[in-house]
């Protein structure tokens, strides 16, 4: 699922969407939105990926559940429903599986970065 | 909802963990036209309330305090009871729903936040804190209004009441006049009225009468005798006996006392009128000017009788000298049941301590 087009498409109409917003009454929020994604989905992902390991459920609904919220609200909807498969998994106490959800997590990431950089 | 205002600029509180979710509501509701307050967790935003908030949107899922926590913490804060709530999550199942309802949320809104979706909904529950914020400004003036009205009122009563106690005072200066007046006729000192008026009021509290009528016999009875104004002078202050001519006018005093007095709205002059007319009336109907008996003449009639005739009998008059109490008892207990309410008379003299005091008190004197 290398750089999912559709994560891309979502990624320039919603950065058409953000300015749009920015333009009425939130000026540097583009700029303020993006680095916070990229920074805390980062930080996200990995912890994902460690929670994963550890087969910590908690850790594992607790961040995909945050994360999908975040993806939905900037628009990134297959990140955001690849965590909604996580946090479901999580809530039935199974993490089968969920190490390559996680990767593709990883992926996107990477693509909505260079998209946007 | 279209015809409706549009709702003026309100400031809404946005409660959320995650940057990007808060960052992005702040947006939305800016472009709504409102004020923003964020808060990274449910602490900082039941700490922002006291800011004055018109509606809160709140995350659920949030690390320590979660949103039904915040929830309810909010419905607890006196600056938050009234608050609408807006629970805004991704996850929104039955059971959340109903938890959030239960916590005390107004409405629910799913991530992503549609900006269409949160106008509407934030709209309406802003127009509600409106009516709400309206009404509570209405009760509090109404409450003020009640509390002014209330203190017009109790300075009218208050004003009223001074009114009634100046009047009450000028009646009883009339009543004065009215006294000083028989005096001067009847040459019967001012310390004859004292002492007749109280002895009334003795006896009328000894009968178990009220004290507000024990009071109002007091001060009327001082107009008993106010008829003998139309007595001559030469009949008051005659030494002798009266012939028959001359006890038929000096007999009028009441009749023309009740004259003076009559057809006054006060009580005091009303109850003077009753005791002037019935102060002369026997028990056995053998008294003037009506020739009641028993019970049919008015009872501060048959009081004042006896008050009087004790008096005028330990008094010195023109035409007699002052009899000592002994002699004084003995004829009102030879009257009892022919010329006094035999009750009357038993009062009197149960009470005899008192009405000796009185006498004591205010006893004739040679500089008079």
């Amino acid at each position: 699922m290398t750089g999912d087009p559709s994560d891309l498409d979502m990624g320039a109409e919603m950065l058409a969407h953000l300015r749009q917003l920015e333009a009425r009454g939130s000026p540097g929020l583009v700029a303020h939105v993006i680095e916070a994604f990229l920074r805390d989905t980062t930080t996200r992902v990995a912890t994902l990926r460690d929670a994963v390991a550890a087969g910590d459920v908690d850790t594992v609904y607790r961040v995909a559940h945050t994360l999908h919220g975040s993806s939905a609200m900037i628009g990134a909807s297959v990140m955001a429903s690849r965590c909604a498969e996580l946090s479901r998994a999580s809530q039935a106490a199974t993490l089968d599986g969920a190490d390559a959800i996680v990767e593709e997590l990883a992926e996107a990431l990477e693509t909505i970065r260079r998209a946007v950089e | 909802m279209s015809d409706s205002p549009p709702v003026l600029r309100k400031r809404v509180l946005v409660v959320d963990d995650d940057d990007v979710t808060r960052s992005l509501t702040e947006a939305l509701v800016r472009a709504l036209g409102h004020d923003v307050e964020p808060a990274r967790d449910g602490l900082e935003g039941l700490a922002k309330l006291r800011l004055g908030v018109d509606l809160v949107l709140l995350d659920v899922v949030m690390p320590g305090m979660d949103g039904f926590e915040t929830c309810r913490a909010v419905r607890r804060d006196t600056h938050g009871q009234d608050v609408p709530i807006i629970m805004v999550t991704s996850r929104a199942s039955r059971g959340d729903r109903l938890q959030a309802v239960e916590a005390g949320a107004n409405d629910f809104i799913a991530k992503p936040v549609d900006e269409t979706e949160l106008r509407v909904r934030s709209e309406s529950l802003l127009r509600m804190k409106d009516a709400q914020d309206a009404l509570k400004r209405y009760q509090v003036q109404l409450e003020e209004m009640v509390e002014q009205r209330t203190a017009s009122l109790r300075q009218a009563l208050e004003e009223m009441a001074e009114a009634q106690r100046l009047a009450y005072l000028a009646q009883l200066d009339t009543v004065e006049r009215l006294a000083i007046v028989a005096e001067y006729k009847d040459k019967v000192t001012a310390r004859h009225i004292h002492r007749m008026s109280r002895y009334c009021a003795v006896i009328a509290r000894g009968m178990g009468l009220p004290p507000g009528e024990v009071e109002l016999i007091l001060h009327a009875s001082r107009m008993h005798d106010v008829g003998k104004i139309a007595v001559p002078d030469a009949i008051l202050r005659k030494t002798s006996e009266l012939d028959g001519p001359e006890w038929d006018i000096m007999r009028r005093h009441p009749t023309v006392g009740s004259r003076i007095l009559d057809n006054s709205t006060s009580q005091l002059l009303e109850a003077g009128r009753v005791i002037a007319l019935h102060h002369h009336e026997r028990w056995d109907g053998a008294g003037y000017p009506s020739g009641l008996s028993g019970e049919s003449i008015p009872l501060w009639g048959r009081i004042c009788a006896v008050a009087d005739v004790f008096d005028a009998v330990t008094s010195e008059r023109p035409y007699k000298p002052a009899y000592s109490n002994e002699e004084a008892r003995r004829i009102l207990l030879e009257g009892r049941g022919t010329q006094f309410d035999p009750q009357v008379v038993d009062v009197f003299f149960e009470h005899f301590d008192d009405i000796l005091a009185i006498q004591t008190q205010f006893e004739d004197s040679t500089e008079e």
